[in-house]
């Protein structure tokens, strides 16, 4: 039996999915003996065609359409729980992979870690919070099955809300204080930033999906996933790092506007409040409401007097007269 | 030539289980006794990898009987996982899914067979007696929350409400996706004149504690500290129109409001309940402004109540 087996999960992504599938079965590709497990997510798209065809010219591919689209995330859960190997790597259908430092990963395999971290855009050398962080990238490691316990698929499952099901397995691993390799070269990358609206993929319209999901976005998803890791204080440095990020890049600056323009805006608040903890979680009580006013009281041109937000009342009250 | 429809090709039934060995037994036995009228439906029994000997009455009974099926998961994905499951594999036009400690009384099956065999209704109830709650819908709601009290038609199970029933694993009640989607389109529900349940099923632990059975290691802080009336309110988020929420919250309760609900309901659970501001802005969220108020204003008095009570 073999010691790794790969999943791959997809839907509707004919092009980018061959393309991944290339990669991981080609030529020059070492995992490509490797048995291989691909859970379509019942794809319409004509990728279900696409990987019939393929499973007929490589005899290490399983294929399991299901009958229906049960969501990305159901599905991550679903890789996890079928791994029957020593080692499972799950792998996503839009990534760019690598394998020239696959040598390196074997040897690492080869000593029985907990897990091999085979990407390493989000710094995971740096410390546990950075680590964790870049375990939330589905193929970023590659898990030694016996840390998917009944527990870890519980929280796994709990966590499907959460858009971060895989995180259960990277808490449990570092819960059991494990020592994770990270491989210098890495292995897979991620090929762009993903929306928000990727884990949504698939339902008929966007009313109909669970409100937990339409409006999960990924900074509380993150949050939320936080709350598996034992340690107290790790969990506090994975909240001021998600922070930190938060504040100083403008992107996530959008993202804190999303929040605050939200449906949910007062219950996410008062959660991302519980939620982090620290220093994390002062600076976000006072600067979110603050966003807020600036916000609320501002148009195009009167952003930059607005910053306390009374302003501008006062100027609009001036102008009424 | 007519197509005649039968009962085993409209119903199927399907068992989720977890170390209950003796309740298992009793409930199998029921289903399949001779005067049962589903002894010769599709039964599957799934069970989350017990560790007390379940496997190994199930398989006693599927080596007996053809119709039952034994899928056993090597590793346990919980209670409420395993729910979604059901959902997930059910084909025939109607599932049933009935718990490992029911018991059963056929006399009032005759009307329930009829409205199967008729393909009429969305959601069938097996049970009339326990309905509590002050209005006929919020009464079908509450009912609904208890797993083996509705028969669901599986066209009604697409691949949105699918998603919705995992992202609801959370929230205890995985199966109110159904209902709520049965709901929101407006359909159908068949009420029967007599039940074929009886009213209290054997195990009586309460839902919260069944929600991480088998888990002995660290969980979610929400996981922790959810109870029953607030994942059935956070269930509630799946109704589309806002008003027929506001309206079945506040009829749900067996005297007349939401403020008597929040004092029943949430009691018992106040004291164990740790973290109060997370479930706290959960419920709000689902609530309509005035149920806001009598929430905030009920969760107060239960606070003074268990301050006096601990003294």
């Amino acid at each position: 039996m073999n010691k790794l087996e790969l999943f791959l999960i997809t839907y509707n992504r004919k092009g980018k999915c061959s393309q991944t599938l290339q990669a991981v079965l080609g030529e020059n590709s070492p995992v490509k003996d490797l048995p291989l497990t691909i859970l379509d997510n019942c794809s319409t798209d004509g990728t279900s065609e696409m990987l019939a065809e393929l499973a007929k010219k490589h005899s290490n591919i399983r294929l399991i359409r299901h009958e229906k689209n049960i969501g990305g995330n159901a599905n991550i859960a679903r890789a996890f729980e079928m791994a029957r190997a020593e080692y499972v790597w799950v792998l996503c259908d839009d990534d760019k992979y690598d394998f020239s430092g696959w040598d390196d990963c074997q040897k690492l395999l080869a000593q029985n870690p907990a897990a091999v971290v085979v990407a390493n855009y989000g710094h995971p050398q740096k410390g546990p919070a950075y680590l964790f962080r870049q375990l939330s990238f589905v193929p970023a490691a590659i898990y030694r099955t016996d840390l998917i316990t009944s527990d870890t698929l519980m929280n796994m499952y709990f966590s499907i809300s959460n858009l971060f099901p895989q995180l259960a397995v990277a808490a449990a691993a570092l819960n059991a204080h494990a020592e994770l390799p990270i491989l210098d070269k890495p292995l897979v990358t991620m090929q762009l930033n993903p929306g928000n609206d990727s884990y949504l993929r698939g339902t008929s319209t966007k009313s109909q999906a669970h409100p937990l999901m339409s409006e999960m976005f990924w900074s509380l998803g993150y949050l939320r996933s936080i709350q598996m890791l034992q340690d107290k204080e790790l969990q506090k440095a994975c909240s001021n790092l998600a922070w930190a990020e938060e504040y100083t890049s403008f992107y996530y600056f959008c993202k804190i506007w999303r929040a605050i323009t939200h449906k949910n805006f007062f219950a996410n608040y008062f959660e991302a409040i519980h939620l982090l903890k620290g220093k994390a979680k002062w600076k976000f009580m006072f600067i979110v409401p603050s966003l807020f006013f600036i916000f609320f009281y501002s148009n195009e041109r009167g952003f930059n007097v607005c910053l306390l937000g009374f302003a501008k009342i006062r100027l609009w009250k001036y102008r009424q007269h | 030539m007519e197509i005649q429809t039968t009962l085993e090709s409209q119903l199927e039934i399907i068992i989720p289980t977890y170390n209950r060995k003796a309740h298992l037994e009793h409930t199998l036995t029921q289903l399949t006794a001779p005067e049962s009228p589903v002894k010769n439906c599709k039964i599957t029994v799934q069970d989350n990898a017990s560790n007390d000997g379940t496997d190994k009455v199930i398989a006693q009974f599927a080596a007996k009987f053809s119709n039952i099926t034994h899928i056993r998961r090597p590793k346990n994905i919980g209670g409420n996982a395993n729910i979604a499951r059901a959902f997930e594999t059910a084909r025939l036009p109607y599932v049933w899914i009935v718990c490992d400690d029911d018991s059963f009384k056929w006399d009032a099956w005759g009307e329930l067979e009829t409205a199967l065999m008729s393909g009429d209704y969305d959601i069938l109830l097996t049970r009339k007696n326990d309905l509590h709650g002050t209005s006929e819908l919020a009464k079908i709601v509450r009912q609904l929350t208890f797993l083996p009290a509705g028969i669901y038609k599986t066209a009604n199970i697409t691949s949105g409400v699918l998603m919705n029933i995992y992202a609801n694993v959370v929230n205890l009640f995985p199966h109110l996706a159904v209902v709520c989607e049965v709901l929101n389109k407006k359909g159908t529900f068949f009420l029967p004149q007599g039940e074929i349940m009886d009213e209290c099923s054997m195990d009586t632990t309460p839902a919260e504690k069944l929600y991480t059975k088998g888990a002995d290691t660290y969980q979610h802080e929400i996981v922790q500290n959810m109870f029953w009336a607030v994942g059935f309110i956070n269930s509630l988020q799946m109704i589309e129109n806002p008003q027929l929420r506001y309206y079945i919250l506040e009829h749900v309760s067996r005297k007349e409001g939401f403020f008597s609900f929040v004092m029943g309901a949430f009691r018992r659970n106040y004291t164990l309940f740790h973290n109060n501001a997370l479930n706290h802005a959960f419920v709000r969220q689902v609530c309509s402004p005035w149920q806001r108020v009598k929430f905030t204003v009920a969760c107060c008095c239960l606070r003074l109540l268990t301050l006096f009570k601990t003294k």
